[in-house]
């Protein structure tokens, strides 16, 4: 079989619903919320764990992630990675932390503007320029 | 907290946690290529390419800059993760104006190349 994998994730998602739903006390509405939500929780951890699987086997090859067209690693690939990188850890310990979703600063904003402006604006001088040059 | 929100939270930091971990694992053995992250492509009439390869400066301050306000970003959200922090204005102009010199930088090197030959 071609996915077995994603296969596999249906057939344990399917599995917990009907686990929660047979097992939890309460009346059938509470069962199927809590069957439908403990079963999306498992299909997307498992769609997700299937991705990070493949990355790690390099069956989805990242290798060239901040590669340009001339071959060389790209600055401003890189500074768009760190930066995403760091707003999202962020964001996600900020909501662990709180349960709340938070108020973004502007310039946390403008952090993350200057950073994919730099990206398109070096794109842009690279095709300009008729080069297949470093980003 | 409801079960079903605290193995969302756990799930959460095991897929992100393992994600990050497998990006910067592959950055720090290669699996990335970081070859030539401070090199630039210079516009050369005597190259046969039409173009050759210099250090340049203008990528290794933007690297500089970028590492700094990043490692001081994440510091000031690991000290405090109820919200996030503002970054001093002085910061993110600093930023600003480092990405604006490595753009600028490339520009030149990439339309006009070396002044040298420009001025020729």
């Amino acid at each position: 079989m071609k996915n077995i994998e994603f296969v596999i994730s249906v057939i344990l998602t399917v599995g917990t619903a009907l686990v929660v739903a047979l097992w939890v006390q309460g009346d059938a509405t509470v069962k199927l919320k809590l069957s439908f939500e403990y079963g999306m929780l498992v299909l997307l951890f498992l769609f997700g764990f299937m991705v990070l699987a493949a990355i790690a086997s390099g069956k989805i090859d990242i290798s060239k992630l901040l590669t340009e067209d001339g071959g060389g690693a790209s600055m401003s690939r890189f500074q768009l990675l760190i930066f995403t990188f760091v707003i999202a850890l962020s964001f996600f310990l900020i909501v662990v932390c709180d349960w709340k979703f938070p108020e973004i600063p502007a310039n946390v904003l403008a952090l993350l503007g200057i950073s994919a402006t730099t990206y398109g604006v070096s794109k842009g001088i690279q095709a300009s320029s008729g080069l297949k040059g470093k980003g | 907290m409801a079960p079903v929100a605290k193995l969302a939270s756990t799930l959460g930091v095991c897929l992100l946690g393992g994600f990050f971990g497998i990006v910067f694992w592959k950055l720090l053995t290669g699996g990335i290529r970081l070859a030539d992250l401070l090199e630039g492509d210079i516009r050369d009439p005597n190259s046969a390419g039409g173009y050759s390869s210099y250090v340049s400066a203008g990528r290794v301050q933007a690297l500089l800059t970028t590492v700094f306000a990043a490692l001081y970003y994440l510091l000031r959200v690991i000290h405090d993760p109820r919200e996030f922090p503002s970054l001093p204005g002085g910061l993110v102009g600093a930023l600003a104006a480092s990405q604006a010199v490595y753009l600028g930088g490339k520009a030149q090197a990439m339309l006009l190349g070396r002044l040298r030959d420009f001025l020729k």
